[in-house]
């Protein structure tokens, strides 16, 4: 009975042989090629194909009719000839007949790559290439071989007739010659014809949509581009080939034991060449690199297989008269409903670009159930900006270098932060942010910085807010018209958001305000808000209503009015001295921010001719800048930024060697002013930075506590989700005062020690109870860290601070505030500090070193920052002596900046020196 | 065939058959030849005299631009032929088979071994272009 059954279910199955398989599918194949032929055009296929995709679903369903019934043609076939090889101790052919079959085989190959390469999409023109390639690398003939049977470069004649014509009646002959029947048997022709159709309705036969990156040949030379990928002498795959139909073609001459060796090398090599094709398939993306299937984009995106194209409407008259909407040689289907849709900037018109190129989905549709099927609404964001704006033809290169930049990675501040929770040996070790774990730093880490990273995906319509963190290319280019904004406006009040239509996009553009880094540069280092001139309270929004002189954030975060930067005041934007490189990234890993930016003052505020470029010289980032910008000339020269060798692309020198720059976003020139003459008077300021002295003050904070509450619920910043427990900060006391001043130390390639004196602010000033996170009492639960970090706060005053404000004051000194005095009876100094000391250090709360003391062990987040040594101090708070006698501008002390030990020689009678030990 | 074997008429007729193929295969590489002559005049590229600094692309080239000199490579892989379009990590990335070449064309991943091909050019100065030949 049970036999019985299986017996049915076998011969229901396989109702006829391979071989009348393959005829069937052949003859399908043939048919249904001969209807492509119709709108196929030879001179522009890849437009004609996708141009069949869009707007003819005959046409359509005719492709996918031809395509399946070839892949199958080709697997029966080829299952056919294995059937006939494991019968050759019974069946018996001519050898002629034999070696034309085996010739057929060849052919079969060739008739379904010459199909894959006639539609010249990416995949299909890279297979031609490496076709080519691969025959002419046949000695002799190789070269006249491939132009026969490929033809010029970009020709597709020789191919299409070869296609339909050579290697057709070739299989036919061979077909009839073999089995001496054309039609095979009609029920299996039926039911293989309704098979056919059956799929062709469902599946779509694939398109290369030339944007997406991964690059493959058709799935039964997967497995041949596995193996060339292997062999740095790709001729040896042609000798595997021809082996093979050499074994396929001896086998039925050789002995049987010979012959068995030959069916098992052939077996073993089918399935070979199966794995290494499920290989090529799954397991290669882009750039053939190792790819696991889930993170495939080829399997992923882009790709739309499945479509019952037959359902798709066909075009309208509107359609038939004005022609389907073409883009890039491409057929657009998109633009048949949102053509006409406003706002973008020039380079990303869907004229230019279309749609699909930034948000995916299926542009051979036009239902919109299909067209939209795996559509990006947002695109931009990091995870998908290789497939958006980093495709090949728009910016390739930018994605990889963004997601290596510090605004990406947060290196610095996960290895900062790991460092106080004592979970980093080192303040040098690279850490991106997608790698943070679940110990107590990165939790603290999650819970409350880890936001502000560019990879942290923009989740809806609408412009950058101070809200706003990350949101990838989004962050800094995404700008929305008032026109946007409302019509983003009516789409979402309308009710039939289906068939709402919005009629402006917002525009992609180099427009980059500092309202688009506000969002995140106002945390933290708050440069944003400092460089506007506003210093973060700790007041409520109950407490300043009505009150003039603050400003409340959309966090409701209260901010005092204090002096803003000048280059702020003089319209600069935040881009028109940070470049491209500087906030992409680079290419380069950087641990810290202060080494990926490379503007110094002195790029601009120079008294010796600067290096300039002209626009021949450019990168080609800068030259597009430069281009869409329009500030420049071709007599143009370009400032270029002594720290990285890149020019500005708006700051120039004339012809009579005067400089300017031009705002990115205003236009408006502000000619440069060389630094003042005091500034490089002598060497005794040789290693003072510029921001020491021009930085009006700096904000920050005191008193600093960070606990963990198991109770409390927390938002995971990084994940974007709610959690139970949370660690939370307890601020203390908000200051906004002259920044304290320590040594970048560095030990140059040459070996000499390269110093140079910064602004600091307390970075890491913290205490930090672990305890409720880790469950265990005790005192090494508990850490403090009194870390100062370089910081230059935006606050630039065109006046530097005086010379008493360094040398006599004890916060520049690194003391905190106080009172610092000179007493002339013992000459020694003294310092009473304003805020209590802390019983973990013995320092007051806000200072970074003891009053004339040596700082030791920890003491900042950089390994070459530090504090000034007491050698330092004494020779500071001894100029600082001479200050409080003399006035800084007399001609004292103006000469003591070029040889300050000539001035101690010629010390008067009241002069009094201070008494250090 | 056997020399002591008898030149039927059958046979002279197969051998003279078989013998026919040579001159059409001498027509097909001369057809060549002259096809391929006649499209070789257009095997040049004008590029602008301003091109940008670093690694560009202008298919069928890539243009590697330094302080010390322009190079123009072609964009097909060593390999295999793969056009390259495509820079990663400053590297020249092939989509095919993954090769990945410095910008001064030489490789440093495989599977090609092979340098990218140097194209030979030259700056005409009445028209301030470039030209390259296209080998």
């Amino acid at each position: 009975m049970t036999e019985t059954v299986r017996r049915k279910i076998k011969d229901l199955i396989f109702f006829d042989t391979y071989g009348y398989f393959s005829i069937g599918f052949f003859l399908i194949c043939v048919v249904s090629g001969i209807f492509l032929a119709i709108p196929f055009d030879v001179n522009s296929p890849y437009s004609s194909v996708s141009s069949i995709m869009l707007g003819n679903s005959w046409g359509t369903f005719f492709r996918n009719v031809h395509y399946w019934s070839a892949q199958f043609f080709l697997i029966f076939s080829v299952l056919h000839a294995w059937e006939y090889i494991r019968k050759t101790d019974r069946v018996q052919v001519k050898r002629g007949v034999w070696f034309r079959l085996t010739l057929a085989l060849l052919v079969s190959f060739w008739v379904m790559l010459s199909g894959f390469i006639l539609k010249a999409d990416a995949d299909s023109l890279q297979a031609q290439r490496i076709l080519d390639s691969l025959l002419s690398s046949i000695p002799l003939v190789g070269k006249s071989l491939s132009y026969s049977i490929l033809g010029r470069d970009g020709n597709f004649q020789i191919i299409y007739v070869h296609h339909i014509a050579t290697t057709t009646i070739f299989l036919a002959i061979i077909i009839f010659e073999h089995s001496r029947t054309i039609w095979g048997k009609w029920k299996t022709l039926l039911i293989l014809v309704l098979f056919t159709s059956l799929l062709s309705f469902i599946f779509q036969a694939p398109l290369h949509n030339n944007l997406d990156p991964v690059i493959k040949g058709p799935w039964y030379f997967l497995g041949l581009q596995e193996i060339l990928h292997w062999l740095s002498f790709p001729g040896t795959s042609l000798l595997i080939i021809l082996l093979v139909l050499l074994l396929i073609y001896f086998l039925p001459q050789t002995k049987y034991r010979y012959r068995m060796v030959f069916k098992r090398t052939l077996l073993y090599s089918f399935y070979i060449y199966l794995i290494l094709t499920l290989i090529g398939l799954f397991f290669r993306g882009e750039n053939w690199q190792w790819t696991w299937p889930w993170e495939n984009p080829y399997l992923k995106t882009m790709r739309n297989y499945v479509t019952p194209a037959f359902i798709s409407p066909n075009p309208d008259e509107k359609l038939s008269k004005e022609g389907l909407p073409t883009v890039m040689d491409r057929k657009e289907s998109c633009l048949i409903c949102h053509d006409g849709m406003k706002g973008f900037s020039p380079a990303h018109k869907p004229q230019a670009i279309g749609c699909v190129s930034c948000h995916g989905g299926n542009s051979f549709s036009s239902d919109k159930e299909q067209a939209h099927h795996k559509m990006v609404l947002i695109p931009g964001n990091l995870a998908d900006a290789k497939r958006s704006c980093g495709t090949t033809d728009c910016h390739p290169e930018i994605p990889s270098r963004v997601d290596q930049s510090l605004m990406s990675t947060l290196s610095g501040m996960i290895n900062v932060n790991r460092y106080v929770f004592d979970e980093a040996n080192t303040l040098s070790e690279v850490a991106h942010v997608h790698e943070l774990g679940q110990t107590a730093a990165d939790n603290h880490f999650r819970d409350l910085c880890a936001a502000c990273h560019l990879g942290n995906p923009k989740v809806s319509f609408g412009p950058n807010t101070e809200l706003s963190r990350g949101g990838g290319c989004n962050a800094c280019h995404l700008n929305y018209s008032k026109e946007a904004g409302k019509a983003l406006n009516t789409y979402n009040m309308s009710e039939k958001k289906d068939t709402a239509l919005l009629k402006f996009h917002p525009s992609l553009s180099l427009n980059i305000t500092n309202d688009h880094c506000f969002g995140c540069h106002s945390r933290s280092g708050r440069i944003s808000t400092s460089y506007e001139g506003w210093h973060e309270t700790s007041l409520d929004k109950e407490d300043i209503i009505n009150k003039s002189g603050f400003r409340i954030l959309e966090d409701d975060r209260i901010f005092t009015r204090v002096s803003d930067d000048v280059h702020h005041r003089k319209g600069l934007d935040c881009i028109d001295c940070h470049n491209s490189y500087e906030l992409m990234g680079d290419d380069n890993s950087y641990h810290h921010k202060e080494t990926q930016v490379k503007i110094q003052c002195e790029d601009c505020h120079f008294n010796k001719p600067p290096e300039t470029k002209k626009y021949a010289e450019l990168d080609k980032e800068s030259v597009k800048i430069a281009d869409l910008k329009k500030n420049s000339t071709p007599a143009s020269r370009f400032v270029v930024k002594s720290k990285s060798g890149i020019a500005m692309t708006n700051v120039f020198l004339n012809e009579n060697d005067t400089a300017f720059l031009v705002g990115k976003n205003s236009g408006k020139i502000h000619p440069l002013k060389a630094p003042a003459e005091i500034c490089t008077r002598g060497e005794a300021h040789n290693k003072v930075s510029c921001s020491a002295c021009h930085t009006a003050w700096a904000p920050r904070c005191i008193g600093c506590h960070n606990e963990y509450e198991p109770q409390t619920e927390g938002f995971d910043l990084y994940a974007n989700k709610y959690t139970k427990g949370s660690w939370i900060e307890y601020a203390g006391k908000y200051l906004a005062i002259p920044p304290t001043l320590g040594v970048e130390q560095d030990i140059l390639p040459d070996g000499e020690v390269s110093q140079k004196i910064k602004t600091a602010v307390p970075g890491m000033v913290l205490t930090i109870d672990k305890s409720a996170y880790t469950h265990v009492k005790g005192e090494d639960q508990f850490i403090f860290k009194r870390l100062f970090a370089p910081a230059e706060a935006h606050t630039t005053q065109t006046r530097g601070r005086s010379c008493k404000s360094c040398h006599n004051d004890p916060v520049a000194l690194g003391y905190g505030e106080g009172n610092l005095t000179f007493n002339k009876e013992s000459r020694k100094w003294n310092f009473q500090p304003k805020y209590q000391k802390n019983k973990n250090d013995n320092l007051p709360e806000d200072a970074w070193t003891g009053f004339l003391k040596e700082r030791i062990g920890e003491f900042s987040t950089r390994e070459n920052f530090r504090p000034f040594t007491l050698k330092e101090q004494e020779k500071i708070l001894t100029v600082g002596t001479c200050l409080n006698c003399h006035d800084e501008t007399g001609e004292i002390m103006i000469n003591s900046l070029i040889n300050f030990q000539m001035t101690l020689k010629n010390l008067s009678k009241f002069c009094l020196l201070p008494v250090f030990r | 065939m056997h020399l002591d074997q008898k030149l039927t008429r059958e046979r002279f007729f197969k051998i003279l058959g078989y013998a026919l193929v040579l001159p059409f295969i001498y027509g097909w590489i001369s057809m060549l030849k002259q096809n391929r002559l006649l499209h070789s005049k257009t095997n040049t590229l004008v590029l602008p005299p301003d091109l940008p600094e670093g690694l560009s692309f202008v298919e069928p080239v890539i243009i590697s631009k330094k302080s010390d000199g322009i190079k123009i490579f072609s964009a097909r892989c060593t390999h295999l032929g793969c056009m390259i379009n495509h820079i990663q990590d400053g590297h020249l990335i092939c989509p095919c088979h993954g090769s990945e070449y410095l910008s001064d064309g030489s490789v440093i991943k495989g599977p090609s071994k092979e340098p990218l091909h140097e194209l030979s050019y030259t700056f005409d100065k009445e028209r301030g272009v470039f030209i390259v030949k296209l080998v």
